[in-house]
């Protein structure tokens, strides 16, 4: 695929689809934010779902075989090998989940409540974490240790650390990294709002340093439950890694098979709907663990009277090697993949590291001019805006109907659709799209959105919702509902109260989940490969066109630059915030 | 929150769904008439640029992608398709789109040369819009100076761990190497016994085109079994910039597979879209359209680096001569059997 000079026009594409006929009849129902938001949550994630996983029983009902009802899409999901596959991803998804969780509460720890030097520097590259795709990490990875590659060259006999590489250990390293942030930043916030009076009332009864930070620990459970649930979800419908170095290592992991089926010709969409409803049940699995552990417990920390924890007071000695344990942190997890990107984007040929390779700008240069740039990457930019507004607004309320007390049922509910969205993988989740709005039927009755813009977010939405969600279910388990009903007995209602009471305890895991919406949406792949409106391609599509035609420099530096662009944002947004917020906004978290 | 906001959604989504009947959101055709190419072929814009600019009765919309999403993008349309035009590498998925009834037979014939007459279908259902060779054995001179010239050559001791593939499940254009594998020992049993026997000689398997080069580069294996448009780029590329210890080179083990692009259009669309369609078929089919394929630079665009298929046309600068001997297959007989190979290759020659 070129990457020549000409700007890749953009159609003039309607955000929805023009009105126009007949005025809608009016609804007798009251509209208030939970009937909107469960309208979306039907609307962008139940009904996709259910419709693309009811194929796996039901052929015909979207054109899809000719069986009314047959259970024989399960015949491949019950072969040894598919379920030796099954069982890889089930060990992966538990040890990535754990490790990453572990490392999360051990940052957050270091970074929150103590004043070890370099928490500043991984506050402000945790970001970058989120943007970094697990093939690139992987690259990263491979560009170090393989045949020919930087180690070897530096003289070191890295065979054996290969050989554990291009396997099991490998892939789980890669997916451990991937759900790091999102680990780091659901406990973060929670430790955040977590005051020290707990600590201090353990202390002030005789309890050692380690009896406090064990009754920390456990105030932080519907964090840390939500940060396994997440990582160990992302990790199971993970296809980045299992691509790469699954695929290299011949270890085989579950999303494998349900590539196959989307990939065959003719497409086998029921056989993929078999194998998303096994690892959804492993997702299944995950939600009674945490149930279960969580139950009948309360953890409400956050109220207004929420005191700022003290900065535990480092020796020089703790000083050193909690820097040292996060600089190499950084260099495992940034570092290696950062170099991946750079080695792929600045040296000639696919970036392999052979000799004679000069190191030189010159694919940035040219890709400045390319098609795949600018117009791409401006639309990206307004739809992550759109997606990170829109998602941040319902993660809001679907965070608090996940914590409530009150609505087990509704809460089960919404829980199941959110990591059952995270355990579909982009490509199945975007099938469901095109299966619900492109029925004839939907289209008879006018709604004409498959195409659209509007749907292109909607689904970013839905998929970015229960990330989005999760990183905010820790801050919004701490908080106190008395706030609240002290604010409406004092007059303030409905949504006032909300702004007033409960807005100034979370404007800063809002704004986080924000940026992290942003950020995971801009480079987002599956999703738009297949729901872009024609001719508007995002750039993460325009990324895709250039390795499909084995410009790799090329096709990376876009991708680089695209990184920095998704920083410039984020370095802006922080800025505005310290800038503008009201004082009493920032109070609770800020670092000091 | 509460059981009754739940039920009110459920009511809402309900009665949006009945109320907004009559809520005519489709745009009305106005001129000119939009027709959406989903492509996965290089220089599909170009083409589409140049269409645009020649006529203005109709506009052309691209939808870029890979292969393998866009054809699944088509079967989740299911009854419902929105692609005008599909363009892609491979003729198994047209073939499968014809014998389902689905295509618009082309409302010409197209002047197609030797090549394009022997890939053609007979019910000129779609057109074939050029051509690239699958497999070919891109190596590195520098360490085999004896590259494996024919299949069985390639199960010596001496080749042993030193041979890539990609997997077909991955890499679009890597069935047909495997059918033509099959087509040529005479047998699908034959095809993968065959396959069975590389393995046992070390064949390391990478999921596309990229990876395996890769592989190639550092030294991983020193032969690499790819599509020949990715080992013409290679070539093309260390060519101008010599590397010491890299010289790739390309050689046909057996037969390989002449593999066509296809062009098809959706016979399920409105009278007047499919006239446009067809205008755009002839175009790119026409002088003017076959000139990008020359035109274009084929060091950033490998896909300018196939076969012409169509009679006067100049390929692009960088295109070699065939290979002396090479097969068709026939995608009617090999697509139905993608499915079941691709199952088998993930089971016996992917997994160790």
């Amino acid at each position: 695929m070129a990457l020549d000079s000409e700007p890749m026009s953009r159609s003039l594409v309607p955000f929805s689809a023009p009105k126009g006929g007949k005025r809608m009849p009016s609804l007798k129902i009251r509209l208030t934010p939970m009937t909107v938001f469960w309208t979306l949550i039907i609307f962008i994630l139940v009904i996709p779902i259910v419709l693309f996983l009811s194929v796996a029983f039901s052929p015909r009902l979207l054109s899809q075989g000719h069986q009314w009802f047959t259970l024989s899409s399960f015949n491949p999901v019950f072969t040894g090998a598919y379920g030796t596959a099954l069982l890889h991803s089930l060990i992966l998804g538990i040890v990535a989940a754990l490790g990453a969780t572990s490392i999360a509460l051990s940052m957050a720890w270091l970074v929150i409540r103590t004043n070890t030097p370099t928490r500043v520097i991984w506050n402000t590259t945790i970001f970058a974490l989120f943007l970094a795709p697990s093939y690139l990490i992987a690259l990263g990875w491979q560009r170090l240790f393989e045949q020919r590659g930087v180690l070897e060259i530096m003289g070191f006999n890295v065979t054996p650390i290969r050989n554990l590489l291009y396997g099991p250990v490998g892939i789980c390293l890669v997916l451990m990294v991937k759900g790091l942030p999102f680990a780091y930043l659901v406990i973060a916030n929670a430790m955040r709002g977590l005051g020290e009076e707990f600590e201090q009332a353990v202390r002030v009864h005789g309890g050692s340093r380690l009896e406090a930070f064990k009754v920390m620990a456990s105030l932080l459970l519907p964090a840390i439950f939500s940060g396994l649930a997440i990582v160990f979800a992302e990790a199971i419908s993970d296809f980045g890694v299992a691509s790469t170095l699954s695929n290299v290592g011949h270890f085989s992991v579950a999303t494998y098979q349900l590539y196959q089926g989307i990939n065959a010709i003719p497409v086998n969409f029921p056989v993929s709907a078999a194998t998303s409803l096994t690892l959804l049940a492993l997702v299944i699995l995950a939600i009674l663990f945490q149930n279960r552990a969580l139950r009948g417990r309360s953890f409400r920390t956050l109220s207004g009277r929420t005191r700022p924890a003290t900065i535990t007071k480092l020796s020089k000695f703790g000083k050193f090697t909690t820097s040292t344990y996060i600089i190499l942190l950084l260099l495992i997890t940034l570092g290696i993949p950062i170099f991946g990107a750079i080695s792929a984007s600045m040296l000639q040929g696919l970036g392999s590291l052979l000799s004679h390779y000069s190191i030189n700008f010159s694919n940035y240069s040219r890709v400045l001019h390319s098609r795949f740039l600018r117009n791409p990457l401006i639309y990206s930019t307004e739809m992550s805006l759109i997606t990170a507004t829109l998602a941040v607004g319902l993660a809001a309320i679907a965070s608090r109907v996940l914590t409530s007390n009150r609505n087990s049922r509704a809460k089960r509910f919404v829980d199941f659709f959110l990591l059952a969205a995270v355990a579909l993988p982009g490509i199945v989740f975007a099938i469901g799209y095109i299966f619900t709005y492109n029925l004839k039927f939907i289209n008879d009755i006018g709604l004409h959105i498959y195409g659209t813009s509007l749907l292109l977010a909607l689904a970013y939405t839905a998929n970015a919702l229960p990330s989005t969600s999760r990183s905010l279910v820790g801050n919004m388990g701490q908080i106190q509902e008395s706030m609240m009903d002290a604010a409406r007995v004092h007059g303030s209602r409905g949504f006032r109260a909300w702004v007033d009471v409960t807005m100034p305890l979370i404007a800063r895991p809002l704004l986080i989940a924000w940026l992290l919406t942003f950020s995971g949406t801009l480079l987002e792949l599956p999703v738009s490969e297949l729901l872009y409106p024609p001719g508007s391609p995002p750039v993460a599509v325009g990324i895709e066109l250039s390795l499909a035609g084995f410009d790799f420099g090329g096709g990376t530096a876009i991708e680089v630059l695209s990184i920095l662009w998704a920083l410039v944002v984020v370095a802006i947004a922080f800025f505005l915030f310290n800038r503008f917020a009201p004082p009493g906004w920032k109070r609770i978290g800020n670092l000091r | 929150m509460r059981k009754n906001s739940l039920k009110k959604g459920f009511a809402i989504a309900a009665s949006l769904i009945f109320a907004s009947m009559g809520i005519s959101a489709q745009a009305a055709h106005a001129a000119p008439i939009s027709i959406n190419l989903y492509e996965a072929i290089g220089y599909a814009a170009d083409e589409i640029k140049a269409f645009n600019a020649s006529q203005s009765q109709y506009q052309i919309v691209d939808v870029g992608g890979s292969t393998g999403p866009l054809l699944a993008k088509v079967a989740a349309e299911g009854t419902n398709p929105q692609w005008g035009l599909f363009w892609a590498d491979g003729d198994t998925w047209a073939a499968a789109a014809d014998t389902a009834g689905n295509l618009a037979t082309l409302n010409f014939k197209p002047t197609y040369n030797q090549i394009g007459k022997r890939l053609a279908p007979k019910n000129n259902s779609y057109a074939i819009t050029g051509s690239t060779v699958m497999v070919a054995g891109l190596y590195n001179a520098a360490k085999l100076a004896n590259p494996p010239a024919t299949l069985n050559a390639m199960l010596r001791p001496a080749y042993k761990g030193q041979i890539g593939m990609n997997d077909p499940n991955i890499s679009g254009p890597t069935y047909p190497f495997i059918a033509g594998l099959m087509n040529q020992l005479g047998s699908e049993d034959n095809g993968k016994k065959f396959l069975l026997s590389l393995k046992q000689n070390g064949l390391v398997v990478n999921d596309k085109n990229g990876p395996t080069i890769h592989a190639l580069e550092i030294g991983q294996i020193n032969m690499g079994l790819v599509q020949n448009t990715a080992a013409l780029a290679e070539v093309i590329k260390f060519t101008a910039k010599p590397v010491a210890g890299f010289t790739p080179k390309i050689i046909y083990p057996g037969r390989p597979t002449l593999m066509p692009s296809s062009l098809a259009i959706d016979g399920k669309r409105p009278a007047a879209e499919i006239a446009g369609a067809q205008a755009f078929v002839k175009f790119v089919l026409s002088p003017a359209g076959q000139s990008i394929l020359a035109s274009d630079d084929g060091t950033v665009n490998s896909d300018v680096l196939c076969y012409p298929s169509i009679q006067g046309t100049t390929p692009n600068k960088y295109v070699p001569a065939l290979p002396s001997a090479y097969q068709i297959i026939n995608p009617y007989t090999w697509g139905p059997l993608q499915s079941e190979v691709d199952a088998w290759f993930t089971a016996n020659i992917r997994t160790k």
